[in-house]
């Protein structure tokens, strides 16, 4: 077995970065790639494994489904709890001449094997272990509470993402259940490893979960609030967890009510779909998540233009259970930036 | 009701558990002869290669 290993992989993985590395190590004629780290690292080796086979440039295959076919065989290891993308069909990327991250999503990302070894998270700093706590959170409640699509025989192959499903429920409720238990102890006592090993299964499943499902308006709203303010993607996207959930209430009453029931809470639908929302705040606030788009440092007159920029994400903008327009975006990205949750109650 | 419809795509294999890092030379090798390891410089003063 011959290796080489590249150690200079950046957080957030701009795309020159990338073609470094396929720069550096093409002589070395790799036959199996790893990805050891957090989603920026294991993106990495997923970007390579294409650029490898298929060559070109990494925007060739920006959106859904554009990998002309198989990559070599990847090997993901997750060091944080987390994106999930040790088992998911997308990798982000940062595309510093534009400005912005981009996703690239196909099947052909998903790496041959995911190694998910809790130990690996016992150095995370309380605040990395919050940020990507979150993510794995949000990954969880947006694939659970994702629209359910009109089932055709092309629903699969046509789409990455197909919506809510019988399958990737279960993982998005196993998730929940652990996260609710083990999300705390893990930001306050780094140490714990029955809390890093709840957290790590918690994330593992979530990227089960919205693999398939997809995510949708809080991923849809990070994307611009990522770009404008440079703050770590699962901080934007937990932040926007509850309002979205404000919005999406009427629409998820039975949905937000069955993890209420498993995360241990009680009542009626309705009372259920509440405490939720308030549950998943609470738990915010606890592990230090800001609570408003202004904390997070978006200037006050790019609010409409956030709202305005995520509805250019059309796939995630369609996940979303309840439908959105331009007007419903403005409304949830003014009560972010201000901290009015209320204002968006039905 | 919604007639039940499902989806998942997942890798090949996925192994969970403490220490299971330690499979990752035996896996690697059934799979390839040529290992590039894509991480950052945190990991690798702690990590070393499994021949
Ligand atoms: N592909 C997907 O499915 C998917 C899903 C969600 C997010 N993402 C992307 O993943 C990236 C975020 O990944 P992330 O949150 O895992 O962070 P990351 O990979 O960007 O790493 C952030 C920092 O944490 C450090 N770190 C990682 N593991 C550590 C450990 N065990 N101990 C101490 N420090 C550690 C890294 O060295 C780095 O400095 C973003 O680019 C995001 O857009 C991808
Ligand atoms: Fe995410």
């Amino acid at each position: 077995m011959k290796t080489k290993v590249y150690d200079s992989t950046e957080a957030d993985l701009p795309i020159e970065g990338i073609s470094g590395c396929v720069t550096e190590c093409a002589d070395f004629n790799p036959d199996v790639v790893l990805g050891i780290g957090g989603g920026s690292c294991m993106d990495m080796a997923k970007c390579v494994a294409v650029l490898l086979k298929h060559g070109g440039s990494l925007r060739d295959y920006y959106g859904e489904n554009k990998i002309p076919g198989p990559v070599a065989p990847v090997i993901a290891v997750p060091t944080t709890a987390g994106t999930g993308s040790e088992v998911t069909p997308v990798a982000v990327i940062a595309d510093t001449e534009r400005g912005t991250k981009v996703g690239i999503s196909s099947p052909y990302l998903i790496p041959r094997i995911a190694v998910c070894d809790p130990e690996m998270t016992l150095t995370c700093p309380p605040g990395l272990t919050a940020v990507s706590g979150a993510d794995a959170l949000t990954h969880a409640i947006e694939s659970f509470t994702a629209a359910a699509r009109e089932v055709t025989p092309d629903l699969t192959v046509k789409n990455v993402f197909v919506g809510k499903n019988v399958l990737s429920d279960t993982f998005g409720l196993l998730a929940l259940k652990n996260i609710f238990k083990a999300l705390r102890t893990a930001v306050k006592d780094g140490k714990n490893i029955e809390a890093r090993e709840q957290m790590m299964l918690a994330s593992l499943a979530a990227g089960c979960a919205f693999g398939a499902a997809g995510t949708a308006a809080a991923h849809a709203i990070q994307y611009p609030v990522g770009n404008e303010t440079h703050t770590p993607h699962g901080m934007g996207v937990a932040l926007l967890m509850p309002y979205v959930m404000e919005f999406n209430r009427p629409t998820c009453v039975s949905c937000f009510a069955e993890i209420g029931r498993v995360i241990g809470l009680s009542g009626s639908d309705e009372e259920l779909s509440h405490k939720l929302i308030d549950e998943v705040a609470s738990l915010l606030k606890d592990i230090g998540i800001p609570v408003t788009l202004k904390e997070l440092g978006l200037p006050e007159n790019k609010q409409d233009w956030t709202a305005e920029s995520a509805m250019g994400a059309a796939r995630l903008v369609n996940n979303n259970p309840r439908k959105l327009d331009v007007d419903a975006m403005k409304a949830i990205t003014r009560a972010a930036f201000s901290g009015d949750r209320a204002a968006l109650a039905s | 009701m919604l007639q039940l419809f499902g989806a998942l795509r997942l890798p090949a294999s996925v192994i969970f558990g403490s220490g299971q890092r330690a499979a990752l030379g035996m896996m690697t090798a059934q799979i390839g002869s040529r290992a590039l390891i894509c991480t950052d410089a945190r990991m690798v003063p702690t990590w070393k290669p499994m021949a």
